[in-house]
């Protein structure tokens, strides 16, 4: 564990893992797809569950390219004041390392963006409500743009199977 | 182009993902990644303002040794995780207390790791 001080008066924590280069693995991305499921906000999630206890205010998750063949998995917490200690630090450090168990240990689907779609479906609603409105209005001028009526709420989150099969889930 | 893709998928490359087929590949790039997220193979890196590590941490008895960066002069400290905190992280979730309010899947579809008597 390193600790660094900073300027900026926040908490958090960056738990980071070595990767291979990503864009060899371009067809089937799979760190962005485990990406969404760690820092998924939904009932269960490891967001979740910290966020009830009152220690967190924030979770991201996801790949970063740090330099040709080298990249590194990343998940940041952003801690409340209150979740900031000795011990809570240990308990949610404890918990990112357990919601990766249980996805290790849990069987994964044969199609997994038709199942994650229909899974996020539901939280993208609470997370189109949480998004602060400056936001919100800025990516709704740009789905306006780019996004059929019907999926425009939902078109610059969800990711389509392919081309040829570009329905909303 | 540094990405080393298919001609045909140049242009889609960067925002398609395929769907998962009967080679197994897909399953395969994901568990890969998977197995290299262990506490052995990780780094955490815990940032705050001095006073609050102080808070935290510290104790007049036993100052934190900070050490300053070369380049900017930052200031860290790295600790080892122990053996116990290490061993607890390693545990499978079959093995694991954890709370229940963890889990995946949605609705009574959830998987917390414990498998229920009789399931298979």
């Amino acid at each position: 564990m390193v600790a660094v001080q900073t300027i900026m008066s926040f908490h958090a924590i960056e738990v980071s893992f070595p990767l291979p280069y990503q864009p060899a693995r371009w067809k089937y991305k799979p760190a962005n797809f485990l990406a969404h499921f760690v820092g998924h906000e939904g009932p269960g999630s490891l967001h979740s569950y910290l966020k009830q206890k009152g220690w967190l205010t924030g979770l991201s998750s996801g790949p970063q390219n740090l330099a040709r063949e080298f990249a590194m998995f990343k998940v940041t917490l952003h801690l409340t004041r209150e979740g900031f200690c000795e011990s809570l630090i240990a308990s949610s450090l404890n918990k990112v390392w357990y919601n990766v168990s249980l996805q290790r240990a849990t069987v994964m689907l044969s199609s997994p963006f038709t199942s994650t779609c229909h899974f996020s479906d539901p939280q993208s609603s609470l997370l189109g409500i949480r998004r602060n409105s400056a936001s919100s209005t800025q990516q709704g001028f740009d789905s306006l743009r780019n996004s059929a009526r019907m999926i425009m709420q939902f078109g610059y989150q969800n990711t389509w199977r392919g081309l040829l099969n570009a329905m909303p889930c | 182009m540094a990405w080393p893709v298919e001609r045909d998928a140049v242009l889609s490359s960067a925002q398609l993902v395929s769907e998962w087929d009967k080679s197994g590949e897909g399953e395969k790039e994901v568990r890969d990644i998977l197995n290299t997220l262990t506490i052995d193979e990780g780094r955490a890196v815990v940032m705050a303002r001095p006073d609050e590590f102080q808070r935290v941490f510290g104790a007049e008895e036993k100052p934190l040794n900070w050490e300053s960066e070369h380049w900017y002069g930052t200031k860290y400290l790295v600790e080892r995780f122990s053996e116990d905190f290490a061993s607890r992280v390693r545990i499978t979730p079959e093995r694991s207390v954890i709370a229940s309010e963890l889990f995946l899947g949605s609705g009574t579809q959830r998987y917390t790791g414990v498998i229920s008597p009789g399931a298979e």
